[in-house]
């Protein structure tokens, strides 16, 4: 039945005083009416006066020298009109900032050599984008072809290609984060469960591709980036840096709507710089939109993982330590916040489980492919693709119900809060409830005999479960564990920490109020939270507060960990605004307080209005307060002070520096994630079909269970697409094979499986609402899901895969294997 | 070489000159400022360009401008009239059909003409038609339902 | 991804356009629908200076029956033939096969006379054309000519097409009241481009032997590829399960397609030999039935 907005839009009543709450309705914004009649405002919908626009010129090799770079003929065409070349970058900039001690250079572009296919060589700014692509392949260059590597691992082999000669190996970083005793628990283990699995490079390719415009003023010395990059904005800095310019001169703009991000567009950030340069040295205010190819091609991945891992166990199935080497191919450079991929994870290394021992041996490694950041679930994917497959063959061993198997291991409901072995503080959870929850609505049992009537007819289907703990809100503490601890304690070194976010709340002059993010969506309906929030706090309609969701660096209230990434917003963000509007709240009350002379306490809000308890007449409305507070400050006690503004900042107090074990809280608040999936793969063809997707999620204090829902399913289609079929997908040479949807494969309308979705929130401690994060979800568990799910289904044939994308000839190359 | 072309959109007639190689995407953003239309892919594949041309559904990024002389064309912003969303549109809005917002206009257009031709579209034949528009952020399911609700709405 | 440069052109006769096609050989191209060729503009893999747009050729879009024969003008919609009700009636197969192609915004679009010009191995109305032994027409300064389906596909996007002809008609038998048939594709995705495609045309006697078997595959290599093997194991025989079987090994085990990405070329290989059984099994076991 659908839904009526104008009941959701009339918020739930609740038992006290009339009051309606707008948290936990499905309440709808008018924003997603204007998206519906495309009145959208994406950066590329919006007017600006004497553009010019840009095309890159992009490497066509993996790996090569540049000798020369010749622009004469591309300029002399028609409607070009200036061209930035490497030598220019290399003059006009500064390499970035590197986020692990290794001296590795990267410029916007290639100075002296390419090293990934796509590597910008030149950028051409032209009265339109069919010109602009005219003179760039008018520009001649001579490459010195070398040969490329692609596999992270051969990169590691002496006689590899080297990519940065300076450092003279591909290994960025050789780190082993230890924690408990892990010799020990592996001497007493009763078994010991081998394997080694590959996770594959992947992106979640948002349908709006990055945006720049960028404009110098001369006279001033700002330069003036607008994009669709959402934060976090310690690459504010990262991106100044790299112009060799003030931080305090270089302003970030983002508009109000962004067409999809899932961390991929954070890989902008060398795009702000490089358009940057060309608006600088051309004069002109310059626009670069990233076509598809270009998206595909050079913009961002997640990172690849070859895991070799090792559980202990005891013959009763407690698992006493986990050994994993891990080996990231992050891409030709490590590209801030990489190497994030392997540290983001360290608070919830163990997941769910009472792991007590762990030792990870990582390397960060570079090849010939285009660089990896964040994307829809930033390392966990790649954490659980290996953890959950391993305890499935850890239950295979034993013989044991592979979800029996993991209610011995979960971490129980009173334990919390319970302090990880790598440091993360899981704040609340009741991990066997969810885990039975999503057994139940699967009917496990009924799966099981499934299972057994259909193997009984030879045909493989199999049943697949994944657990995770879903970290949300991430702490930049866990950035410095990127360096080992000997250089941390040296002088000089800047420690990290914080989990922060802004929320500036206001009542204007004529009583309405506005609320205005620090942090910048990008389709997560983070306005309509917003809303909910703060009209429940304030005793307003959520439709009367202007929620405002640009940034502007120069204007609005930020810090280094603002930004819309790690699912942090409703944990970080919402926390925020809640005590922004409490304050502001508090000031209101003072103020009609004061007015007419009674206590505070004797006062409530509702509908604008504000009233003593128990009695139905209205003392004064918030236009009356607004006309009291701005129009006549003086009149006001000191201690009230003028104007109704708060500018909050509200940090997560748990989120502290790494100490010098190596261990970091690296989130705020932790989520749960269990699911269950039943597939039945076709013997022939390798392809299967997914018979049923259970998907139950502690997410906290709900604040819009429709928007959850959203996210869920969402969240749910990215994990599967990567898990199934997407694919940036190289030679061994590092030659681009995907440049296109026609090679890299998304999933449609038409394959969206059949998904329940059950909740089991614990409120969390930490957050100021008890909300805790969703929005990369099962992006963190499909992969693990479907793996599980269809080597069980492979198990009566000796058959498993430890692999991805699972494609049909994967598994069908499996299946012949076997037999 | 540059060519006049006269087309009616949204019931408005323009008439305008444009280059041959212009694609007709960028001639509706860029030269009339109908920015509802989007680009996602210029290969045809994700589905954020699609326009209602002569009544079908076609990908505007792979027909040039020089192409739709004489040609009726509606874009998404041709759905509502004076601000007032229409059936399926308030259909989408009540299920949350939509998130960013960007392969919206694409949905719309699919959706319309499936429902202009099969009122009473079964699951399967809702999902294809909507198979040729790519979206990153809902994973299709309440967009489905959108669709499904617009035509349970439209029996009352 | 912009087109580089062209010069466009919108002839209003098919004779017009074949004296501009022959006046700027060799850099001038047809556009028909578009869906296949202006991708490759927008890649500027694909850069015709000179563009001839014959959609507006109202001479070539008809749909009609001619003795047995169906009649198909190049300039078609694909959405039209999946919804004609002759096409339907005479030559289900194709209608069928339309199914597969894209989505619904390419196929009202693109057409049967572009999908065949454009010759891409893996598409779906070269294999059809193939197995239905159809024939184009080809009309060119010299004048009209046929050309069957067997000599038709040359190599990938390559076809007996010369550079100054435009294809302007498909001919295609109409289903004989014994013939049954099937079109099956398997792909990576929801009709994403085919990893194999099989069309299967299988007239059976009164006593169920297979009179007359044509069996053409997709995606398995330069052209649609007839599987003579396995037509050759089922002609005059009945078709039994573990016959089929036996057929569609011998066709599959002599293809080599190349490479595709996530379609290693045994697994291709594979799949035809599973299609051609599947798609055989659909044509005789269940009557007309993909």
């Amino acid at each position: 039945m659908s839904q009526n907005i104008c009941a959701a839009n009339n918020g739930k009543e609740t038992m006290n005083n009339k009051k309606k709450s707008w948290i936990g309705t499905d309440y709808g914004r008018k924003q997603e009416e204007l998206l519906l009649q495309g009145k959208g405002k994406f950066l590329d919908d919006l007017r600006f006066a004497d553009l010019c626009h840009a095309a890159i010129l992009r490497s066509p090799h993996p790996h090569a020298r540049i000798h020369a770079v010749r622009t004469e003929k591309a300029l002399a065409l028609p409607g070009v009109i200036d061209i930035l070349t490497g030598g220019d970058v290399g003059r006009m900039s500064n390499p970035f900032p590197v986020g692990l001690p290794a001296r590795i250079l990267y410029y916007s572009a290639a100075l002296d050599k390419v090293r990934f296919v796509g590597e910008p060589i030149a950028v051409v700014a032209a009265k339109d984008r069919y010109i602009a692509e005219d003179a760039c392949e008018a520009i001649e260059v001579d490459y010195e072809r070398l040969d490329g590597v692609a596999d992270q691992e051969k990169a590691m082999e002496s006689g590899a290609p080297i990519l940065h000669e300076q450092l003279g190996t591909n290994v960025a970083q050789h780190r082993l984060l230890q924690y408990g005793e892990t010799d020990p628990a592996f001497a007493d283990a009763d078994l010991v469960v081998q394997h080694e699995f590959r996770f594959h490079k992947y992106s979640s390719t948002p349908v709006e591709t990055c945006v720049v415009i960028a404009s110098y003023d001369e006279a001033d010395e700002v330069l003036t980036l607008w994009s669709n990059f959402h934060g976090p904005f310690a690459l504010h800095s990262f991106v100044a840096k790299g112009l060799n310019m003030p931080e305090n001169k270089v302003r970030f703009i983002v508009p109000r709507n962004i067409g999809g991000s899932f961390g991929i567009k954070i890989g902008i950030t060398s795009y702000l710089v490089l358009i940057g340069l060309a608006a600088i040295k051309s004069g002109r205010t310059v626009k670069w939109v990233e076509d598809r190819r270009e998206h595909l091609t050079a913009l961002s991945s997640g990172a690849e993982r070859k895991g070799y891992y090792q559980l202990a166990a005891r013959r009763d199935g407690t698992i006493l330590a986990m050994r994993a080497k891990w080996i990231d191919n992050v891409g030709a450079y490590v590209r801030a916040p990489e190497p994030a991929n392997i540290y983001r994870t360290t608070g919830n290394l163990t997941g769910p489980y009472k792991i007590k021992n762990l030792a990870i041996d990582a390397n960060v490694v570079m090849t010939n492919k285009s660089l990896t950041g964040p994307n829809r679930g930033y390392g966990c994917q790649q954490l659980y693709f290996c953890l959950e497959s391993m305890v499935d063959r850890l239950a295979r061993e034993l013989g044991r119900d592979p979800a029996d198997l993991r209610l011995h291991n979960l971490i129980g409901p009173d334990e919390f809060p319970y302090r990880t072995p790598s440091g993360g503080l899981y704040d609340s959870g009741d991990y066997p409830a969810g885990l039975r929850k999503a057994l139940e609505m699967a009917d496990y049992e009924a799966l099981k005999r499934q299972r057994r009537e259909a193997r009984k007819q030879g045909r493989l289907f199999g049943i697949g479960l994944a657990v995770a703990v879903e970290p949300c809100g991430s702490n930049m503490g866990y950035l410095n564990l990127a360096f080992p601890q000997e250089m941390r304690t040296k002088a000089g070194f800047h420690e990290k920490s914080g989990a922060g976010e802004t929320a500036v709340v206001k009542i204007d002059p004529m009583g309405r109020v506005t609320a205005i993010l620090g942090s910048t969506p990008s389709g997560q309906g983070h306005d309509a939270l917003v809303a909910q929030v703060v009209a429940d706090e304030l005793g307003v309609h959520p439709d009367d507060i202007n929620v405002v969701t640009e940034m502007d660096t120069f204007t609005r209230y930020w810090t280094i960990s603002s930004g819309s990434y790690s699912s942090r917003f409703a944990a970080i963000g919402l926390s925020a605004f809640a005590q922004a509007a409490r304050i502001l709240r508090e000031r209101v009350l003072k103020i009609a307080a004061h007015r007419f002379k009674v206590p505070a306490e004797k006062l409530t809000v509702a509908d604008g209005k504000i009233r003593l308890a128990g009695e139905d007449g209205t003392l004064i409305d918030f236009r009356g307060v607004a006309g009291l507070a701005h129009w006549n400050p003086t009149a006001l006690p000191a201690d009230i002070g003028p104007g109704l503004e708060v500018s909050h900042l509200f940090n997560f107090p748990q989120s502290d520096a790494a100490d010098d074990q190596d261990r970091v809280n690296s989130s705020s608040v932790y989520g749960f994630i269990a699911e269950v999936a039943a597939v039945e793969v076709d013997r022939a063809t390798g392809r299967f079909r997914i018979v049923k997707y259970i998907s139950v999620h502690d997410a906290g204090t709900i604040i819009n269970p429709r928007r959850v829902e959203g996210q869920i399913y969402g969240s749910i289609m990215h994990g599967l697409g990567g898990a199934m079929s997407e694919e940036l997908a190289y030679d061994e040479k590092g030659n681009f094979l995907a440049p296109s949807f026609n090679e890299y494969v998304c999933l449609t309308a038409p394959q969206v499986p059949d998904v329940e979705i059950g909740h089991v929130p614990t409120r969390s401690p930490y957050s100021v609402l008890g909300t805790k994060g969703c929005g990369e979800g099962s992006a963190m568990t499909a992969p693990a899901l479907l793996a599980n799910a269809v080597n069980d289904a492979l198990a009566p044939l000796g058959a498993s895969i430890g692999e991805l994308p699972l494609t049909p000839a994967r598994i069908w190359q499996a299946i012949q294997s076997a037999s | 070489m540059r060519h006049e072309i006269r087309v009616q959109i949204n019931g408005v007639e323009y008439r305008k000159e444009v280059e041959a190689r212009r694609l007709l995407v960028d001639f509706l953003r860029e030269d009339l400022n109908l920015t509802g239309t989007h680009v996602g892919c210029e290969h045809g594949r994700c589905g954020s360009c699609t326009v209602l041309m002569n009544g079908c559904t076609v990908r505007s990024c792979l027909v040039f401008a020089v192409q739709a002389d004489n040609a009726e064309i509606v874009t998404v912003e041709g759905l509502a009239s004076d601000g007032r969303l229409n059936a399926l549109q308030k259909a989408f809005r009540n299920n949350f059909g939509l998130q960013c917002g960007f392969c919206t206009p694409g949905m719309l257009m699919a959706a319309t003409e499936l429902l202009r031709e099969n009122p009473n579209p079964n699951e399967q034949e809702i999902k294809a038609a909507l198979s040729g528009v790519l979206c990153r952020c809902t994973g299709y399911q309440q967009i489905i339902r959108s669709v499904t609700a617009a035509v349970e709405n439209a029996g009352e | 991804m912009k087109p580089a440069p062209f010069q466009y052109f919108q002839p209003a006769t098919v004779d017009e356009a074949l004296a501009i096609l022959h006046r700027y050989q060799p850099g001038a191209r047809i556009l028909a629908g578009g869906q296949s060729l202006v991708p490759l503009m927008n890649f500027r893999r694909a850069r015709p200076e000179y563009l001839i747009d014959i959609n507006h050729l109202e001479d070539l879009r008809y749909i009609r029956e001619n003795a047995n024969i169906v009649c198909i003008g190049a300039m078609v919609r694909q959405t039209e033939i999946e919804k004609s009700e002759l096409i339907a009636a005479k030559c289900p197969i194709l209608a069928e096969a339309t199914r597969y192609i894209g989505y619904r915004a390419v196929r009202n679009r693109g057409t049967i006379g572009g999908s065949l010009a454009h010759a891409d191995p893996s598409a779906e109305y070269p294999a059809v054309l193939l197995a239905a032994d159809g024939e184009i027409t080809a009309r060119g300064p010299r004048g009209a000519r046929q050309i069957g389906a067997e000599e038709f596909f040359v190599d990938t996007c390559v076809t007996a097409l010369q550079p100054d002809e435009i294809l302007t008609e498909v001919r295609l038998p109409a289903l004989t009241s014994n013939q049954q048939w099937s079109f099956l594709e398997h792909s990576r995705g929801y009709s994403t481009i085919a990893t194999v495609g099989v069309a299967a045309l299988i007239t059976l006697d009164k006593n169920k032997r297979c009179a007359a078997v044509r069996i053409a595959v997709a995606g398995a290599g330069t052209t649609p590829l007839r599987c003579r093997e396995a037509e050759d194991l089922l002609s005059g025989q009945r078709p039994t399960a573990a016959l089929i079987k036996k057929a569609a090994a011998a066709s599959a085990a002599v293809l080599q397609p190349s490479i595709e990405l996530q379609a290693p070329a045994a697994y291709k290989q594979a799949m035809a030999k599973v299609y051609i059984e599947r798609a055989v099994k659909a044509a005789v076991g269940q009557g007309r039935v993909a």
